[in-house]
């Protein structure tokens, strides 16, 4: 029921912005190319940002590295009654939304969106962000290369999120 | 940023040629490059869209008394002093956008939203107190319905797809809290 509302916001969002536009006796469709070509040169200044990011990861993920950061990881993670399988999601989801989806995909198809590692995945993929790529790009907008606080108010954000995802599961009490 | 993009990269590598498999290197490097493109291809239209869709929006009346609406709450995390009328606007679109979904949308927005506070932040090169809480606000999703998560959950026949909504939102709230707390506090101690 509630999804079904949710699939009519953006459609009817889409006509309001039009109806108002109209309504304002503005010049929809010059305003929308215009719009649409400042899209196109954000889109073309931040993929430098993407490219970066997405080597970095790829070259983490296939070379094996991102397997020997873990291994430290294991007795904690079983004292915990962490799965296995979701550790890898824990690492990628900050640095990419395409990788992490995968990971969710791999779990869902092993294990079943329904069982304990399901569940923790999404609630984790669908209560944080891709929280190095927003940095990335935003900053990059600007070029700024200082984050200040930034990367660690987000990494502690999503340390609490996954904490909080895990805890949630684990006590089976929702 | 810096630090950490290269300690991937060499870290990565060295890993590689110790193991013995300096092939993969390129090919990592290969394969990154292509996923990167195909993901900017995949989403550069409907950025464009909504950038288009926007901009109709920027221009009109109603955006501006939503602005106002909504910067009585803006004002409660963000210093009124450093945050321009335009600033308030794209930042309104922007968090409104992340909370109904529009993934995109709430891209353009932001991006928009961080250059209009950067002409008003004084020493250029370093982002100001309202840039880095609005960025971490970017990087806690702020989503209401999470449609996607959801959707996959269907595809691979969940028995109730919805049911992590609840804990969804718990989770969000936390880890917002948390994230603002800490961006409060190294606002003032990281200059």
């Amino acid at each position: 029921m509630l999804n079904r509302c949710v699939s009519y916001i953006v459609p009817l969002m889409i006509i309001l912005i039009i109806i108002c536009g109209l309504k304002d006796k503005k010049d929809v469709f010059k305003l929308f190319v215009d719009g649409a070509l400042e899209g196109l040169k954000i889109v073309y200044s931040i993929f430098p940002y993407i490219l970066a990011i997405t080597i970095a990861m790829y070259v983490l993920k296939d070379t094996g590295a991102l397997n020997i950061l873990l291994y430290p990881l294991k007795p904690i993670l079983t004292f915990f009654k962490i799965p296995d399988d979701i550790i890898p999601l824990c690492i990628m989801r900050p640095l990419s939304g395409g990788a992490s989806t995968s990971i969710v995909m791999e779990i869902f198809k092993n294990s079943g969106p329904d069982s304990v590692s399901g569940k923790m995945a999404s609630i984790i993929m669908g209560a944080t962000e891709t929280t190095f790529y927003t940095v990335t790009i935003l900053l990059g907008a600007v070029n700024i290369k200082k984050t200040r606080g930034i990367l660690i108010a987000g990494i502690l954000a999503d340390i609490c999120a996954i904490v909080v995802g895990i805890i949630l599961v684990n006590l089976n009490i929702l | 940023m810096s630090k950490i993009w290269s300690f991937i990269i060499i870290f990565g590598i060295t890993v590689a040629i110790i193991i013995g498999n300096v092939d993969l290197v390129i090919n990592s490097v290969m394969d990154g490059s292509k996923a990167s493109i195909e993901n900017v291809i995949s989403f550069a239209g409907m950025m464009c869209f909504w950038s288009g869709m926007f901009k109709i929006l920027s221009e009109t009346k109603i955006i501006k008394i939503f602005a106002r609406k909504f910067s009585k709450i803006l004002y409660l995390f963000f210093d009124k002093n450093d945050l321009s009328d335009e600033a308030v606007e794209y930042m309104s679109l922007n968090i409104t956008s992340n909370m109904i979904g529009v993934g995109n949308a709430a891209t353009i927005n932001g991006i928009k939203s961080i250059k209009e506070l950067q002409k008003l932040n004084k020493r250029k090169e370093i982002p100001n107190n309202n840039m880095t809480t609005f960025i971490v606000l970017n990087t806690a999703s702020l989503q209401i319905i999470p449609t996607n998560m959801i959707a996959l959950r269907a595809l691979y026949n969940s028995e109730n797809p919805a049911s992590i909504i609840v804990p969804i939102w718990i989770v969000t709230i936390c880890s917002l809290i948390v994230g603002i707390v800490a961006i409060k506090i190294l606002n003032k101690r990281v200059i």
